[in-house]
């Protein structure tokens, strides 16, 4: 039994949520609350080379802000 | 009322931890507080030290404000790199008070993954220690010990201050670590602060930890399990318990350990746990087993008196996501994993992402504030491991375990994995990294790693490749690097063994050939006293020992020198002697010691050393060119006029000799016939694995090697007859500048022909008085009984062999040391060296009046114009056929993965098997063919006793007694496994010493006589009747 998110033979969409934080989704389920697709439906292969392109600072939204609140404080 | 995040100091800790549930608090908050509410408790204890909660937390300041001047701060990386140390819990503290995070890099970890770690991660710092043993050179290092950082750590404000308090985020990196991954590169799981206080109020409650228990801390630093170790004692109040890894090995070091240092509570793998007596932990109330699924069978034997729980988590979980309630020991099928952590949430999911009904299967996802940030630079794969979670908050997250489970009344059962990931030895492993790395060897063209169960209960994990045609590049270069560490492997798990290296009279290890068992004291005292007088009698001043070992030559020698220079290749032998010569002020300061083979050179100084000694080493050594090529760098670091002192030198030309001898041994017991012994000395012959050397080697190295002048072999000295006084030969080789009396000329007496008795020699002397006489061709009686051996065997027409039989030798032969004793009555010097070839079994002994030490010529070459260097060598065939590549290959990857992760086997096959679509058919595999076919049946119940044990630990159908353990893929833990068994089954306690030392049936069949009695139950003929023996 394959893996949904490991099934090279559906269509995904790639999702962030509000700590800018990817998640690869299987097209056929629904996309959770809190989460946005930004890719997508498209290969498995290439939502993966989306998220390596556009998921640079991998540190949550949240905390990229609270360091930078108490570095200026 | 304040709250802890603006005081740091909680009324009390069970409240702190209990409010700690929001998130709020990080471990060391909750250090903190128990330091200021009780500085006076005990917080880490290792041997005899202890240090307060007020100790402690001052010098985890300390160091926490040095950190911040180098730059510690959120989301930095610090290494750590010290073995288990007060130091290293410290260091742990101070790199989380700053708000970094910690990063562990195990020493023992191979170089190549220390590295690939460090070039990912790219720490700030890495903190080590000199006798860590680690050089890095990918990141900066500080070395803990140096003088000038003590100072500078010690001038620190011992108070916490506002640098280190800074405000803190939950989200923040609290540790990475780095895990197998699939695609052959190690990936580093980011853990943050947010799961700490939940998972602590969870131990708290689970486990009763309380301020009077103490903890052992009993993983590495490598594995999150310390983390929870060291959590569960200083977040909450307890004492963390420290040992030395010695004081921490399953069986009677570990119960010890426990008992001394009066552990409440301790966390060890299943596999680890099933080595140990069942009655062994009398005081520990709380047992915690994880890493590995836990046996229904070693639940019910560890359940009794005790709170056994059942830990679970992978690494990307801040340690444990679920924890069992005590197990009561009738897990008739499975152990639970356990229940969910304080705010974790647990996922049971089919395919289609739907949650699966109670009893169904499905695979396990975890969700909560322990979650994992992701994995250090790896977004792709981080998007598809933590995934958007469907029935958790808004816009969080869960982590896909690949672990296929049940869930039955809230507890989750382990089923089985999804994915080809193997748990093993509590270690995840991804088949993926290790087939990556086999294929990156030259000779590897394809590869496959599964976890058999040809036996059931007896997982093994076997490599599989298909070779590559064409040769290497280097071939020779390649088997000799492997070679060498073949050897620092079997040395490394040898040393790591020993509780404790002895002191300064080590001969663990030195072990007759001819039966296996240890040479006797007085024997190994002679040889030892003759190599040290030896050395002693050429003054040495600066002295460098390549190979020193267990410093058996360096004690003795070292006082009487301004320095003394040791390497060895094994590092756990280096540190221990450091730590032994550490505490010997004498020695302190003159002894220097390096960790590295005997061919590199780095750091050692040229020119400079006037004896270089290697002693007992060179049978090691790959080839003969891997020896000349050791030889010249010794003649390079020695200045003008010095010397080399090569030890113990096994003589080429007797192996056949030596070979017959120890087949007789065997033979006599057996009562084998003459055929069987002749097959057994070539067996013996073929799987010599040792570098022998003919004399005439040495004696041509002049022509080889340039800047020699002179080369002095002879025969050792020694009352004793064994195999060293036998078969070893010492050399002396001269550097350009010394000038070597020349024993080539002279008056001679041939033996036999001029003279036949000692008198005689004794007359001539006296008489004639000549400057130099050589009496030549003397038979050996040392090797009298081996040479009648010889011809018992290969000259007989007896079917069965027994003492009777063999004839007693014709000539009673001369002692050398006799001629020592007649030289020194008359006046004279004499040393003793090997006859002319052709003449094996005798020797040439020289006389001569001048008082000197530096002698050259004392042996006669037959040979003017010398063969190519490896006509006088045995040929160690390596990269040849499918069983040296394996070797090969089990070596290589010792150098690149940690040691749970090297295979029980490597198979090599012509191609790989593969089904209708072109894969790999896994289950087309070959069984491995461990057994070795020409290995013999046991013939005394202590044989057969063992060689069942031996087949059940090693999941075999047959062993015979002749198979090395190791060579049927036996590793440290089922050699533990073996000795709990040997225990059981005939309340023998074999130090598991003895099997690395000689891991055949054949030679521990009569050790487990003289075995000390462990307890109970007397020796029974089978284990058990449920399990005949097949």
């Amino acid at each position: 039994m394959t893996n949904p998110f490991d099934n090279e033979e559906q269509s995904f969409f790639v999702l962030v949520n509000h700590e800018g934080q990817h998640s690869l989704w299987p097209q056929f389920a629904q996309i959770p609350a809190g989460w946005e697709p930004v890719f997508g439906p498209e290969a498995r292969r290439s939502c993966l080379d989306y998220v390596e392109e556009n998921w640079q600072d991998m540190r949550p939204r949240s905390l990229i802000e609270a360091l930078a609140s108490t570095a200026e404080a | 009322m304040h709250n802890i995040h603006e005081t740091g100091v909680p009324s009390t800790a069970a409240e702190s931890v209990g409010r700690a549930v929001d998130d709020s608090v990080r471990l060391t908050q909750l250090f903190e507080a128990h330091a200021a509410r009780a500085p006076d408790a005990v917080a880490l204890c290792l041997g005899d030290e202890q240090l307060t909660y007020a100790e402690l937390n001052a010098r985890a300041n300390q160091f926490a404000h040095w950190l911040v001047e180098q730059g510690a701060a959120p989301e930095r990386l610090i290494g750590i790199a010290l073995p288990r140390s007060v130091d290293a819990i410290v260091a742990v503290l101070a790199v989380l008070k700053t708000g970094a995070a910690y990063l562990p890099l195990d020493p023992d970890y191979p170089r190549h993954r220390l590295e690939s770690m460090l070039r990912d991660a790219a720490p700030l710092l890495v903190l080590s220690s000199r006798d860590a043993g680690v050089e890095i050179s990918a990141a900066r290092t500080v070395y803990l010990g140096d003088a000038d950082v003590v100072a500078t750590i010690a001038a620190q404000p011992r108070q916490v201050g506002p640098a280190v308090q800074r405000a803190f985020q939950p989200l923040q990196i609290a540790y990475v670590l780095y895990t197998s991954g699939s695609t052959g590169v190690p990936k580093g799981v980011a853990i943050t602060h947010a799961g700490v206080g939940p998972l602590l109020c969870s131990y708290r409650d689970r486990l009763r930890i309380n301020a009077d228990s103490r903890v052992l801390q009993f993983a590495s630093l490598n594995f999150d399990a310390s983390f929870a170790e060291i959590g569960m004692a200083l977040g909450l109040g307890a004492c963390l318990v420290l040992a030395r890894a010695s004081d921490l090995v399953p069986g009677p070091a570990l119960v010890q350990t426990c008992q001394r240092q009066r552990i409440t509570h301790l966390a060890l793998p299943p596999s680890l746990l099933a080595t140990m007596a069942h009655d062994s932990l009398p005081g520990v109330r709380t047992l915690v087993v994880g890493g590995e699924t836990c046996p229904p069978q070693l639940a019910k034997t560890w359940s009794t008196g005790r709170r056994l729980i059942n830990a679970y988590g992978p690494t990307e979980i801040t340690v444990d996501a679920l924890i069992s309630a005590p197990l009561d020991g009738d897990e008739s099928s499975r152990v639970p994993l356990g229940e969910p952590v304080r705010e974790a949430r647990v996922y049971v999911l089919d395919e289609a992402l739907r949650q699966v009904a109670d009893g169904e299967e499905g695979e396990l996802y975890l969700a909560g504030p322990g979650l994992a940030r992701g994995y250090l630079h790896r977004a792709a794969l981080s998007s598809k491991r933590f995934v958007a979670d469907p029935y958790g908050p808004p816009g969080s997250r869960m982590y896909r375990s690949g672990d296929r489970v049940r869930r039955q009344a809230g507890c989750i059962s382990f089923v089985g994995r999804a994915d080809q990931q193997i748990k093993w030895h509590g270690l995840r492993i991804e088949p993926g990294e290790i087939e990556a790395c086999l294929l990156r060897h030259p000779e590897v063209a394809q590869a496959a790693l599964v976890l058999r169960e040809d036996r059931p209960g007896q997982p093994q994990l076997i490599g599989y490749v298909a070779q590559r045609q064409p040769a290497l590049e280097s071939p020779d270069e390649v088997a000799e690097v492997a070679h060498v560490s073949e050897w620092q492997h079997l040395h490394d798990r040898f040393y790591a063994d020993q509780a404790e290296l002895a002191g300064e009279e080590d001969f663990t290890g030195w072990n007759s050939s001819y039966d296996g068992t240890p040479i006797a004291l007085e024997h190994m005292r002679e040889w030892r006293q003759a190599t040290v007088d030896r050395v002693l009698a050429m003054q040495p001043g600066h002295v460098l020992e390549l190979g020193v070992g267990t410093g058996l030559v360096m004690w003795q020698v070292a006082p009487h020198c301004q320095s003394y220079w040791g390497t060895d290749f094994s590092r756990p032998v280096i540190d221990s002697l450091r730590d032994r010569v550490a505490r010997q002020p004498a020695l302190r300061d003159r002894v220097h010691l390096r960790h590295q083979p005997a061919h590199d050179g780095d750091g050692l100084p040229r020119e400079h050393f006037d004896t270089i000694i290697i002693n007992s080493v060179v049978m090691y050594f790959p080839g003969v060119d891997y020896l000349l090529g050791v030889l010249r760098l010794c003649v390079e670091l020695l200045a003008p006029g010095g010397r080399i002192y090569l030890g113990d030198i096994r003589s080429l030309r007797l192996l056949r000799c030596f070979a017959t001898a120890i087949a007789w041994q065997r033979a006599e017991t057996a009562r084998h016939s003459v055929g069987e012994t002749r097959r057994a000395v070539e067996q013996e012959l073929a799987l010599e694995n040792e570098l022998l050397l003919d004399p005439e080697f040495f004696a041509a190295l002049p022509a080889w090697i340039d800047g020699l002048a002179g080369v002095d072999i002879q025969l050792k000295r020694g009352r004793c007859h064994n195999e060293l006084t036998r078969h070893r030969y010492d050399v002396v080789l001269h550097k350009r500048g010394a000038s070597p009396v020349s024993l080539v000329e002279g008056a001679e007496l041939v033996w036999s022909q001029h003279v036949d008795s000692l008198e005689q020699i004794a007359t001539y002397l006296q008489s004639k008085k000549p400057p130099t006489l050589r009496v030549s061709g003397l038979p050996n009686a040392r090797l009298s009984d081996e040479i009648a051996a010889m011809r018992a065997v290969w000259e007989s027409g007896h079917d069965v062999l027994t003492r009777s039989l063999v004839p007693q030798a014709g000539i009673p032969g001369v002692d050398p040391e006799d001629l020592h004793g007649l030289a020194h009555r008359l006046g004279y010097q004499v040393v003793t060296t090997w006859a002319r070839v052709g003449q094996d079994d005798r020797f040439d002994a020289v006389f001569f009046a001048e008082q000197t030490q530096a002698l050259t010529d004392v042996y006669r070459t037959d040979h003017p114009i010398p063969l190519p260097p490896s006509n006088y060598a045995n040929r160690l065939d390596h990269g040849r056929g499918a069983r040296a590549l394996a070797a090969t290959l089990r070596s290589y990857l010792a150098e690149r993965l940690p040691a749970p992760m090297i295979p029980a086997a490597i198979v090599v096959l012509p191609s790989m098997p593969l089904n209708a679509n072109g894969k790999l058919d896994r289950a087309a595999l070959p069984a491995p063919e461990l057994s070795r076919q020409d290995s013999r049946e046991p013939s005394t119940p202590q044989e057969s006793l063992l060689a069942g044990l031996f087949a059940e630990v090693l999941g075999l159908d047959r062993v015979g007694i002749d198979d090395s353990f190791f060579e049927l893929g036996g590793h440290s833990l089922l050699a533990m496994r073996l000795v709990a068994l040997v225990r059981q089954a005939c309340g023998a306690e074999l130090p598991v010493r003895a099997l690395f030392e000689t891991p055949t049936v054949a030679a521990l069949a009569p050790q487990l006589d003289q075995a000390p009695r462990a307890t109970r139950a007397p020796l029974r003929p089978m284990r058990s009747t449920e399990q005949p023996l097949p």
